[in-house]
């Protein structure tokens, strides 16, 4: 009986992995079918987008070629317009200009005309008013002269008084001081002469004062002292 | 001292005070000599040791004490009195207008004595600026008799 459940058991066993790999078998081809519906699915999108850009890049280069051949035209267009404005242009400013000299000329004329006109005017009145004016200078300038030369002579006379008074004070400062310091340089000069003096017959007597007397005076001298006590105890 | 000692004999050897210093030591020199080992008498030193004239002099002062010379304790006792009675003698400050040479000096030192008949010392100085005459200082009193004084004395008056 044991064998018997065990034999099942091994059929059993063996049945349930054969289904186990059944299913996981099943599970790959599942998984590897569906990659394989994704991958033709995507070239077929892929061709979609190369046949769009194609025709993109076709249109494109029409539409390109189209635009140069235009642009071409408008050059040529646009080159023949500017010649042509250009000529029209240079005629128009001829004209201009040449009315405009037209203009200048006939203004420079006329106002040389009244210039000239009011420079004689201006030359007549000016020597007109010339001669009146250098009149009126004249006699202004000798009034002025005049009371500028009076002026002048007050202002000297009694500048001439205050320098003549400075002067007589400055000479009679002078005066002073040079009395002051002739005294006082007499004063020195006789104070040096009697130095002087004194030294030399201070030296003469000295030197030529003969013993004896030199005896007589010291005798003379102590004589003298004793007269007035300088001796007394 | 039975007698006080007369100096006046010793005035022809003092004169100035610098003769009383020399006199004064050579008295000291005698006092040790007179006491030397074989030392020498009285009269032996003043013959041997002294000139003539102050020899002769110094027995004269010694005579006139009274004392006899031959006992050394005597003699040491003049000596010292000796001694004493010239530093003690008064001293008179001059000042003179030329070198005090031996003429000058006995000029004053004479005129001194003349005067005074005393022994007195001279301290003599000279100052040629004086001119003449001199200067004179004694007992604590000085008084100028030179020229250059009189002169000074004149010029303030206005009379040089």
């Amino acid at each position: 009986m044991i064998q018997i459940d065990s034999v099942l058991i091994d059929y059993l066993f063996i049945f349930g992995a054969l289904s186990l790999l059944g299913a996981f078998a099943f599970f790959i081809y599942s998984i590897l079918k569906k990659e394989r519906d994704l991958q033709e699915k995507e070239e077929k999108t892929l061709s979609q987008y190369r046949n769009i850009i194609k025709n993109a890049h076709r249109q494109a280069r029409i539409l390109l070629e189209k635009t140069s051949d235009a642009s071409a035209n408008i050059v040529h267009d646009t080159k023949n317009t500017n010649e042509e404005v250009v000529e029209e242009l240079d005629h128009v400013l001829q004209t201009i200009s040449e009315k405009h000299i037209q203009h200048l000329k006939e203004t420079t004329e006329l106002f040389e005309k009244e210039y000239r006109e009011k420079l004689e005017n201006i030359h007549k009145l000016m020597d007109t008013k010339g001669s009146k004016m250098i009149e009126t200078t004249q006699e202004d300038f000798a009034k002025t002269l005049q009371g500028y030369t009076n002026d002048l002579l007050k202002q000297t006379t009694s500048s001439q008084e205050a320098i003549d008074k400075k002067i007589k004070e400055l000479f009679e400062e002078a005066e002073q001081e040079v009395a002051e310091y002739k005294k006082m340089r007499l004063s020195k000069i006789e104070e040096l002469v009697t130095r002087l003096l004194r030294n030399t017959y201070k030296e003469v007597l000295h030197q030529s004062m003969p013993e004896s007397i030199q005896k007589e005076l010291i005798v003379k001298s102590l004589e003298k002292a004793k007269e007035e006590g300088m001796f007394d105890i | 001292m039975k007698k006080k000692i007369d100096p006046l004999p010793l005035r022809e050897f003092l004169k100035t005070k610098n003769d009383a210093n020399d006199f004064i030591y050579l008295l000291e020199k005698l006092s040790a000599d007179l006491f030397k080992k074989n030392g020498k008498s009285f009269d032996k030193l003043l013959s041997q040791d002294l000139s003539y004239e102050v020899g002769k002099t110094l027995k004269s002062v010694a005579e006139g004490t009274g004392e006899s010379m031959r006992n050394k304790q005597h003699v040491e006792l003049f000596f010292s009195h000796l001694k004493d009675i010239t530093s003690s003698l008064p001293v008179i400050h001059v000042i003179v207008a030329v070198e005090p040479t031996e003429k000058v000096v006995s000029l004053i030192h004479n005129w001194i004595y003349n005067n005074f008949k005393k022994l007195m010392l001279l301290d003599i100085t000279y100052d040629p600026e004086l001119i003449g005459g001199c200067v004179v200082s004694f007992n604590g009193k000085a008084n100028d008799y030179s020229l250059k004084s009189q002169m000074s004395m004149m010029r303030n008056q206005d009379v040089l």
